[in-house]
């Protein structure tokens, strides 16, 4: 094994010109190809983290009796597992709400004689999708003193459909660009063998077999796509920290954090794109491999 | 031992002849010369014994195998037994002499304490050690036939097949190559030698096969006076 190690190494010194390049080529595609899995995440995050501001908000009949809001309260208690905070908003402080909300427009408030706002419960979520709203709205469907409620249903199915459109396109891009990483990787070895094609014929007159001619193929393929990744997310995590260490000024990424791959995504990332790669070159050179042996 | 039955090789969508109808057997331990003129097939008879080509018609046994029908991946296991001088020497020209012929132990994961003495004695006896560090482009012809024959004999196979082994070497060279070739013969090796050269075979005692068109006109083995020999 160590002879093939050996032998793949000087393979990838040998031609030295060539693999410089396929690394910046293949550098540049991983890096995209994470790229585009990054962005999908960071914005999978943030859709996350603006979903958590969604709030349902349950608004009160304006006669509304001390035992029906107990019996709400109570209600809610049950529901404490998945509620991250309740705020009860009275008649006033909803007007006065209104009012810090209207400065530039005084003249909304101004004629307002009876406070018209109902009194009412913001409840702010843990987690939020169409399960949690469908119990929220089998509890309060039940339940008397209530005027009507608002789950924030289109914000939150706005979100997701963005969210889903976002993911699909940047999985796209992802998977274009891990084909694309297997067409260069398959090009690359089949060129490589035709460089070597005479080299190969000798080596299996002399008995070589087809993995000893492989191994070092694969070792070589190995050794340029190990460097292409690190050079890739070497490159992506310097941007990011770039990134992370500039926009923190800024009001909006004070409340969002950016995220970087975990070690389990790298993980991935690494073992993903060694499939790829490997699996490109054992096509290639079995390819030949299998020509060459019909031609015998 | 080697047997041809019926082997019939043609090239070209049936349209050249190579062999024609050949049965053949040579022992184990037979030192073989094969001669004819240019075309006449002697490298299609080497050629199929290491599977080089297969035959249009025929089987072949090499060491009591059938090696036409044998799977693509037990061939390797049958050139392993097979040392072969090739005409034009097929080196590998990106490695130094010592690792031409290292390379076949390499493969077979020999140790490589014995690597190397096999590889110093075999370089010794061809006397290129001297020239172990070199590539082989940077050798004359003479030299680099003498390492291609390095490297078939390195790992003492049990068949020696060799394909003009004194065609580019003078005099002197030709007679230390044969010399080479007689002591693994009297290891027991089957050899089988392609040469042009006539007086090898009554030189070294050896089976004298002469090919002409494809077809076995002369075997020294059988009734000589019952041959074509021109």
């Amino acid at each position: 094994m160590f002879f093939f190690i050996k032998e793949g190494i000087l393979n990838f010194f040998r031609n030295k010109y060539t693999n410089l390049l396929v690394l910046l080529v293949l550098s540049v595609s991983i890096f995209f190809a994470s790229l585009f899995y990054l962005l999908s995440k960071n914005i999978d995050y943030l859709l996350e983290q603006i979903k958590r501001d969604i709030s349902i908000i349950v608004y009160l009949d304006d006669n509304i009796s001390l035992a029906q809001r107990q019996k709400i309260e109570e209600e809610l208690k049950t529901l404490q597992s998945i509620i991250e905070m309740i705020k009860f908003i009275d008649k006033d402080a909803a007007l006065e709400d209104l009012r810090m909300k209207s400065k530039e427009l005084p003249q909304l408030i101004e004629g307002i004689i009876d406070n018209p706002l109902p009194a009412y419960y913001e409840i702010e979520l843990k987690k939020i999708d169409d399960k949690i709203i469908t119990a929220f709205k089998q509890i309060f469907s039940n339940l008397a003193g209530i005027e009507s409620v608002d789950y924030g249903e289109k914000n939150l199915y706005r979100l997701e459909e963005l969210r889903k459109k976002i993911n699909i396109t940047m999985i796209s891009v992802s998977v274009i660009m891990a084909l694309f990483i297997l067409f260069i990787i398959y090009n690359i070895q089949q060129l490589a063998i035709f460089n070597r094609r005479e080299e190969i014929e000798i080596q299996k007159m002399i008995g070589a077999t087809k993995m000893n001619i492989r191994l070092p193929f694969l070792i070589e393929t190995l050794i340029i796509i190990i460097i292409s990744i690190i050079l890739a997310q070497g490159f992506l995590f310097a941007i990011y920290k770039g990134i992370t260490n500039n926009i923190i000024n800024y009001s909006f990424f004070k409340n969002y954090n950016l995220l970087f791959f975990d070690k389990y995504e790298l993980l991935y990332i690494f073992c993903g794109f060694c499939f790829i790669a490997i699996f490109a070159a054992v096509i290639a050179v079995s390819k030949f491999l299998n020509m060459t042996t019909d031609e015998d | 031992m080697i047997k041809f039955v019926n082997i019939s090789k043609w090239y070209q969508d049936n349209t050249i002849k190579a062999l024609d109808n050949i049965n053949i057997e040579i022992n184990r331990g037979e030192l073989v010369f094969l001669t004819g003129a240019s075309g006449s097939g002697k490298t299609t008879f080497l050629q199929l014994i290491y599977r080089g080509i297969y035959p249009t018609a025929g089987e072949i046994y090499v060491e009591n195998q059938e090696i036409t029908e044998l799977p693509d991946r037990k061939v390797p296991m049958i050139r392993k037994k097979i040392g072969v001088v090739f005409q034009d020497f097929k080196l590998l020209y990106k490695k130094t002499v010592f690792e031409n012929v290292a390379y076949i132990m390499k493969i077979m994961n020999e140790k490589k304490s014995m690597i190397n003495l096999k590889t110093e004695n075999i370089l010794k006896e061809v006397g290129l050690w001297y020239k172990k560090d070199y590539l082989p482009h940077t050798l004359s012809a003479g030299e680099q036939q003498r390492l291609s024959i390095a490297r078939a004999l390195v790992n003492n196979p049990p068949i020696i097949l060799a394909d003009e082994p004194t065609g580019n070497l003078d005099f002197d060279n030709a007679l230390n190559v044969m010399e080479l070739f007689k002591k693994l013969h009297y290891k027991a090796a089957t050899i089988i030698i392609v040469t042009h050269n006539l007086e090898l075979p009554k030189l070294f005692n050896g089976r004298h096969i002469k090919l002409i068109d494809g077809s076995i006109v002369y075997d020294s083995i059988k009734d000589n006076t019952n041959t074509k020999q021109e």
